[in-house]
């Protein structure tokens, strides 16, 4: 298990390498002059130039992308062009509250799609299973931003339970989580359906049974946690889902988080800002994933011990 | 002697396209404390759905009558949770494939001990104190490390001597066998079959045994019930199956198989035909269509299971013709 | 016996073991390890031992299906194993395959007749005439009506499917034929039906068959000649006759006294092996079975026993097998 571990976060790593490559080289393909953004547009040539190799702008690509993974292991991640602030400052600060929002999302989408899974794989063809899966096709289908309106207007205003918008603890985020929940929980439950009426039918369900185990704890206990495995699976894809999913909820419910944060600097061509985001965002994937595969080799013992 | 099981005329109906079909068809036997009773018959036979019927594992789709009387309760009548408290404290299971009847995300321990806290208050370490003893019954050599193993960790022998422990912890009365060495090895089988019998012996179980192979019965049995496409077709003293066979689908078994121990190398003689599909069952004789000595009668009219010496009944018409 | 067909040499399949994306090759399994044999024309050659032995890569890696690591199979005194692709390709015709399970190797898209006319084209043996004629009668040959040639592999039983493996294997009219576990997927009172086809097609077609299967007292009655196999290799090799009422081997005396026999009255002394077959990537020193053989000695750790023909046309890899002659 901890060679596994080790092995796993050692992949980890050179992933995360790979990635602040891909930032470093897209700051190029944005066709903006960073030198040229800072001065402004009508400044003077010589101006451009001096900047260019305050920045160091003016040495060989290598050379700069080592300047460039330095400063980000010391925690630097430039200045914001438009904001003047330090990118990991400003990405600091919302780091709580984008991380509380898409914890809360990914949770809710277990609480809601998980026990759908386990009702209709029980009930399968059954009256419970077409009412809930017809639930769980609608909630596919709906976009983001019609069923954040509606739990603004319904759960919001006219219920006036949880605040319709803005951002502090909490209670500001459930809204948003679960407007995201609610169009992932269907995959959840789809898939966790399916691998659950696969694992019923295994050779050592029927074991349980002939040990005398009750029908509750034939699911529970022993279908359970095999049918968890590719749903297992599926999160460590699903949340990048996730973050590009939190960008837009973000900005409807004007939530003020790192993917606000995003939003604004690609609009204004902020290089520093857009790099600093995109490394969050793939260093989140990268955790989380790093997560799901510890995870996986605890539910299923065949993978660590291989 | 005691009986401990006894089936009288059970029948299961499968739905298949929206009507119902006889898997089983009016069976009945016995078996006796500490007897081996063997269920021979090849595939779609009805063997295993017998068994599975008996416990009531089969889906609820299925359609069960007759009686299974278990200590003289029938098992089609218990509730759901009286059903529990036999499976895995009075009837034990065993089936064929040792690969996946065990659950993979488990530790062989805790697999174990599972049936002994389902049906008894015990603590965990006492749990786990018999758990170990009933591997080091079994015969797995350092019982202690394979506790704390996985399933995939264990060869196909080793994973059904588990089973067996899993089976045998609670010493059940009965002991159901599905096919047990049917997916093993012939060396291992040996070693299987050898475990069982000694067990059964010292623990004083009773033995259903499922099996398409005449050796394992000739081995293990000490009467045999033959099926055929969903009824016994005749029923005896493993002596007198092998001895005096009587039904002609039996007597076709105990020829189309080579034999390892004699020296000869004639034709095998093969039993012609096809096995009839469960939708469309000949309205005779169920074996007619394949039979050597096939009468016109037996297309006409199935034939009852008849009495033909003390403990040995064969369906066939020949030994009504006998009488008459 | 017919003249000499197959000869293989120190026949070596080998699989790796991949530790990983940093670590390379860690091991190797050695399914196969040194395999030497002869084939005459007509007869059986049946090949036995429990999964795991390398009967079934010994039948693949002849026939260049999985292709071996080291050795040589000559056939008609060629070397296969030198052959190009495309003059291996030639070469199938000669010798062909039948699966175990029949419906994994059919394709389940293709009627009977697309299947079975298709190595006829593959290999230019019919225009498109007399195709229909051939598989028709190859289909009666072995027991199939020939209007089921419009049919699919799913609307056949069991035993059909393995005739139609049967008669696809033989429709280009091979010299030999390797039958790897064809009844085992079958029920007893089929099963004697293929092998009474075999037997005939044997005859009909003067083909030589390579027969594996686990099942022993199947391949007693079949075989002319048997092949032990032991993790990998060679334990014992004799006529079927000899093999079976004078084993050598310990390990093939207590193969033949594990098989249950149908004979309630038949008490015998059976010899349990202990444990279980060891792994191939990791196999004992010296003489492979010792770990389980009942009759060990210190020898047996240390040195390999040499393959010895013990008796004509007896051949024992074991220590002590003059011993028990």
């Amino acid at each position: 298990m901890v060679s596994y571990i080790i092995r796993r976060i050692f992949g980890a790593l050179i992933v995360l390498l790979g990635v602040s490559i891909i930032t470093f080289l897209l700051a190029y393909a944005v066709p903006a002059d960073p030198a040229r953004a800072i001065v402004g547009p009508h400044a003077p040539e010589y101006l451009v130039l001096q900047i260019r190799k305050q920045l160091g702008l003016d040495e060989p690509l290598p050379i700069q992308y080592i300047h460039y993974l330095g400063n980000i292991l010391r925690g630097n991640l430039g200045t914001s062009y438009v904001l003047n602030q330090s990118v990991t400052s400003l990405i600091g600060q919302r780091i709580g509250a984008t991380g509380l929002l898409a914890g809360l999302a990914f949770v809710f989408e277990l609480i809601i799609g998980i026990p759908i899974g386990i009702l209709t794989a029980l009930r399968d063809r059954k009256l419970t299973d077409h009412v809930l899966s017809t639930g769980a096709l609608i909630g596919i289908s709906l976009p983001v931003f019609f069923v954040g309106l509606e739990l603004m207007y319904w759960v919001g205003f006219r219920l006036g339970w949880l605040p319709i918008g803005g951002t502090g603890g909490i209670l500001f985020a459930i809204l948003p989580a679960l407007t995201y929940a609610i169009t992932g929980a269907a995959y959840y439950a789809r898939l966790l359906k399916s691998s659950m009426i696969d694992v019923l039918n295994q050779d050592y369900i029927r074991t349980a049974k002939a040990k005398g185990a009750s029908p509750l704890r034939v699911v529970m206990r022993h279908a359970l946690r095999n049918a968890l495995i590719p749903a297992l699976t599926y999160a460590g894809t699903d949340v990048a889902a996730l973050l590009g999913g939190v960008v837009v909820i973000e900005d409807i419910f004007g939530y003020s988080g790192v993917g606000q944060l995003a939003f604004q600097a690609i609009g204004n061509l902020d290089v520093p800002l857009i790099m600093g985001t995109v490394l969050f965002a793939t260093v989140f994937v990268v955790i989380f994933n790093l997560i799901v595969d510890i995870l996986y080799g605890i539910v299923d013992p065949r993978i660590s011990y291989s | 002697m005691s009986e401990v099981l006894n089936i009288t005329s059970l029948s299961v109906e499968f739905n298949i396209n929206g009507e119902y079909y006889h898997a089983v068809n009016d069976v009945s036997f016995h078996i006796n404390a500490g007897e081996t009773l063997g269920l021979v018959g090849e595939s779609g036979c009805g063997k295993s759905v017998t068994s599975l019927a008996l416990v009531r594992l089969l889906a609820k789709s299925a359609k069960i009558s007759g009686k299974a009387l278990y200590n003289g309760r029938n098992l089609l009548d218990l509730s759901l949770e009286e059903m529990h408290q036999i499976r895995g404290k009075q009837i034990g299971m065993i089936f064929q494939e040792p690969m996946t009847s065990l659950n993979p995300v488990y530790k062989i321990g805790s697999q174990i001990s599972e049936t002994l806290r389902l049906h008894n208050k015990i603590s965990n370490d006492e749990a786990k104190r018999q758990s170990l003893e009933m591997l080091r019954k079994v015969g797995i050599a350092r019982p202690e490390e394979i506790m704390e193993e996985y399933p995939h960790q264990l060869s196909g022998g080793m994973r059904q001597r588990v089973m067996i422990a899993i089976a045998m912890i609670n010493n059940p009365q009965l002991l159901i066998a599905d096919e047990p060495t049917t997916a093993l090895d012939v060396t291992i089988q040996a070693q299987i079959l050898d475990l069982m019998r000694n067990l059964s012996r010292d623990f004083k179980t009773s033995l259903l045994l499922i099996t398409h192979d005449l050796g394992v019965v000739a081995e293990m049995c000490d009467r045999v019930a033959v099926m055929y496409a969903g009824q016994i077709v005749e029923q005896g003293l493993v002596d007198d199956i092998f001895f005096n066979t009587n039904h002609p689908y039996t007597q076709g078994l105990l020829n189309a198989i080579p034999k390892i121990d004699v020296q000869n190398k004639d034709r095998l003689q093969p039993i012609v035909g096809n096995v009839p599909s469960l939708t469309r069952m000949p309205k005779g004789c169920r074996f007619a269509t394949r039979c050597p000595h096939a009468m016109d009668r037996c297309k006409m009219e199935s034939p009852p299971l008849m009495e033909i010496r003390e403990n040995h009944q064969s369906r066939c018409w020949l030994n009504d013709a006998k009488v008459v | 016996m017919g003249e000499l067909l197959l000869e293989i040499k120190d026949l070596k399949k080998h699989f790796p073991i991949h530790g990983g994306f940093f670590r390379g090759v860690s091991g190797n399994v050695r399914a196969v390890d040194g395999i030497s044999l002869q084939v005459y024309e007509g007869e059986t050659l049946g090949i036995v031992g429990e999964s795991g032995c390398g009967k079934s890569t010994l039948g693949r890696s002849i026939l260049r299906l999985l292709e071996p690591t080291d050795g040589s199979v000559r056939f008609k005194g060629q070397d296969i194993l030198k052959l190009s692709k495309s003059q291996m390709r030639t070469m199938r015709k000669e010798m062909q395959i039948v699966f175990q399970d029949p419906y994994a190797s059919l394709n389940p898209r293709y009627t009977i007749f697309q299947t079975l006319s298709e190595p006829l084209e593959v290999h230019g043996l019919a225009d498109a005439s007399t195709r229909k004629q051939q598989v028709h009668s190859i289909l009666q040959r072995v027991g199939l009506d020939p209007s089921y040639s419009s049919r699919f592999p799913h609307e056949f039983s069991g035993g059909q499917r393995q005739r139609i493996g049967i008669a696809r294997a033989l429709i280009v009219n091979p010299k030999l034929v390797i039958l790897d576990e064809p009844v085992a997927a079958l029920d007893v009172s089929i099963q004697s039906q293929i092998i009474n086809l075999l037997e005939d097609l044997q005859n009909d077609f003067q083909l030589t068959y390579i027969f594996i299967a686990h099942d022993l007292s199947v391949v007693k009655h079949i075989s002319d000649r048997v092949l032990v196999m032991y993790l990998g290799r060679m334990a014992e090799l004799a006529s079927s006759e000899e093999l079976f009422f004078n084993p050598l081997h310990p390990y093939t005396q207590a193969l033949l006294s594990a098989v249950p026999i149908p004979n309630p009255r038949m008490k015998r002394e059976r010899v349990i092996l202990q444990g279980d077959l060891p792994s191939p990537a990791k196999p004992p020193s010296g003489c492979v079975f010792h770990t389980r053989c009942p009759l060990v000695q210190d020898i047996c750790k240390h040195e390999v026993p040499v393959w010895t023909e013990v008796k004509p046309e007896h051949f024992v890899a074991c220590h002590f097998s003059s011993n028990s002659i």
